[in-house]
């Protein structure tokens, strides 16, 4: 399923309150199959850029997927096109796991006229979670509360997955299952995931293509080795930065301190 | 189901519990049945189960005076309680999923209280809708009020990132204003039209009538198909405001939706018998205990024990003080304060 038709996103603008958060982001083409991971610091417009692809913060600009321009769609079909997973959030639902993936699917039909259960149940099974189908939501661990949740997300069939800072909370383990298993889906469904991460080792090992966000704007864009640079380190973080390849071919960052802010 | 059952456990259990749940349903259906058929047998003079049953289903060949108790004073009473009971708990229901938090009723919001102002209006002052007969100015008033106040709490769930605490913190800004002004009216009243609010507040279904029967099955019958309608969007609600978006559902408008429901629902109730506490609270809380919030069960079953707990609370009203029927609604609070206290302490994480 590679090749197929690429995300991209132009000119896009969303105002917060008074505040311009992200003013006139542009993305560069992503791919079916790829994971591209948003980094910057705290406050750079990571969680806005992505909830204004999934249509939550009121945004200006033009994403296309293909010839589609995704903020001219209605409300349903671009519900259809994308699986959006939250930051963590702790849901008291009295829900198991799998009415949880049921309702995502029974929410707003999609036309698809089989079993709901089945759906549901045979996503679970694809993430390797069928053993948690019958669990409360409000009683799972860290790690098994981001599986089930991304369940909710990938279940109707999007082509676009937009996951907010997956990994946040989970100790490294987890880190790497939940990643482990969104790669694995994105390359075989030849989905297009967006994906927030916050920590810089988790994107140089996952992303296939990293954008680099400062105040609201792409600083660097492209794969992970031309955009984590010492010099875009230190522009965006303020660290002074080493990177080093190890042995497997992986970067690896080493922030030695932090850079004097001149104004 | 026709899949490999030995080769999903999780769908098996699954169609286990899914067949619990439409037992709990049937199971408090009957039991709503049952409690019915006990409130037209019990009262001041009991009639023996064969004897009621004879009354309501064969009228004609019924004894004159069980015909009467049960036709004229019975009847009405216990079908007034059963569809009080069950729109307050649907109310409740739904007010518990779209403001997120589970303690939210009819009362939390300043419903019962805009409605309370509403009846001493209409009693205190004599002030109510002009042209309506007597025994539906106090209704009417508490209507309008409740209906007001859900008609602010709307405009202001409409505006652009509002959420449910907003709303909480607007209703508990109503109770109060509410409850000022009707302690206002209640310091400048009467002797006479005091005693009449206070009486009303303590609710009461002795006031009713086929008139009002007909009203509340009128407005449950339209309103209980839209709120199963909205099922699945109300459950997706629950796996969170941004989620429930994601799936492309337009969640303001779910919330002024289920809003104008609930207002229809609780404002009739109240302004028929009157604040009757905790049955908004207690029958949703014990139908998510039986059988999930999974909505295609949770709306049903919060319905039927909120008619069952009404149908208790009224039959025991007559029972607990011999020859004297006490106000219904200071009977579900003492039924509904020990209930919902062992439900919250039972609670292990925060609310």
């Amino acid at each position: 399923m590679s090749g197929g038709e690429a995300l991209r996103a132009e000119g896009l603008r969303v105002r917060l309150g008074r505040r311009m958060v992200i003013d006139g982001l542009d993305l560069p083409e992503m791919r079916p199959g790829e994971v591209t991971a948003l980094i910057g610091p705290n406050g750079a417009g990571k969680s806005t850029l992505i909830r204004a692809l999934a249509r939550l913060a009121p945004c200006e600009g033009r994403v296309f997927l293909g010839d589609l321009d995704l903020l001219q769609q209605s409300a349903a079909a671009h519900a259809r096109l994308t699986g959006y997973m939250p930051q963590a959030v702790q849901s008291g639902a009295a829900l198991t796991v799998l009415e949880a993936v049921v309702t995502a699917l029974r929410a707003v039909p999609d036309g698809d006229r089989s079993d709901p259960v089945m759906r549901a149940h045979a996503a679970l099974e694809r993430l390797g979670i069928a053993g948690l189908a019958q669990s409360r939501l409000d009683r799972l661990s860290g790690g098994q509360r981001q599986m089930a949740s991304l369940a909710q997300a990938m279940v109707r069939g999007p082509r676009i997955l937009l996951l907010d800072e997956p990994t946040s909370a989970l100790d490294p383990g987890r880190q790497f299952e939940v990643m482990q298993a969104v790669q694995a889906l994105v390359r075989e469904s030849g989905i297009i995931a967006v994906v927030v991460l916050h920590d810089l080792e988790l994107s140089l090992r996952w992303a296939d293509r990293i954008v680099l966000m400062q105040a609201g704007a792409a600083l660097a864009s492209g794969a992970p080795e031309d955009v984590v640079t010492p010099e875009a380190l230190g522009q965006a973080y303020g660290i002074d930065a080493r990177i080093e390849r190890c042995s497997r071919g992986l970067l690896h960052v080493h922030a030695d301190g932090v850079l004097a802010r001149h104004g | 189901m026709t899949a490999l059952p030995a080769a999903a456990p999780a769908l098996a259990a699954h169609a286990a519990q899914m067949r619990w749940r439409r037992g709990c349903v049937a199971v408090l259906a009957g039991l709503v049945l049952a409690a019915l058929l006990a409130s037209l047998m019990s009262g001041p003079s009991p009639l023996p189960p064969l004897e009621a049953l004879r009354a309501l289903i064969l009228p004609d060949e019924a004894e004159r005076v069980a015909r009467v108790i049960v036709w004229t004073v019975r009847l009405p009473q216990a079908l007034t309680a059963l569809l009080v009971g069950a729109a307050l708990a649907l109310a409740g229901a739904e007010m518990q999923t779209i403001l997120d938090n589970p303690l939210a009723s009819p009362f939390t919001l300043g419903i019962s209280s805009a409605a309370s102002f509403g009846a001493a209006l209409a009693l205190i002052l004599g002030v109510s809708v002009p042209g309506l007969p007597a025994e539906w100015l106090v209704p009417a008033n508490a209507f309008l009020f409740a209906a007001l106040a859900m008609a602010l709490l709307r405009s202001v769930a409409g505006r652009p990132g509002t959420g449910p605490s907003t709303l909480v913190l607007l209703g508990i800004a109503l109770v109060f204003a509410f409850n000022a002004m009707v302690a206002l009216l209640q310091y400048t009243a009467s002797q006479s039209a005091l005693q009449q609010f206070v009486f009303w507040t303590m609710g009461s279904v002795g006031q009713t009538g086929w008139g009002r029967i007909g009203v509340l099955a009128l407005a449950l019958a339209v309103v209980a198909p839209l709120s199963w309608r909205a099922r699945w969007m109300l459950t997706a609600l629950r796996l969170g405001e941004d989620r429930a978006r994601s799936f492309g559902i337009d969640t303001g408008r779910l919330r002024t939706m289920a809003l104008i429901r609930i207002t229809l629902l609780s404002a009739l109730s109240v302004a028929f018998v009157g604040t009757i506490g905790f049955v908004g609270l207690v029958g949703p809380h014990i139908a998510r205990l039986l059988v999930g919030e999974d909505h295609v069960h949770f709306l049903p079953a919060s319905a039927l024990t909120g008619a069952l707990v009404m149908l208790l609370a009224a039959i025991l009203s007559e029972l607990i003080v011999q020859g004297v029927v006490l106000p219904i609604g200071i009977v579900t609070s003492l039924v509904g304060v020990p209930v919902f206290l062992a439900l919250v302490l039972r609670r292990k994480d925060g609310l």
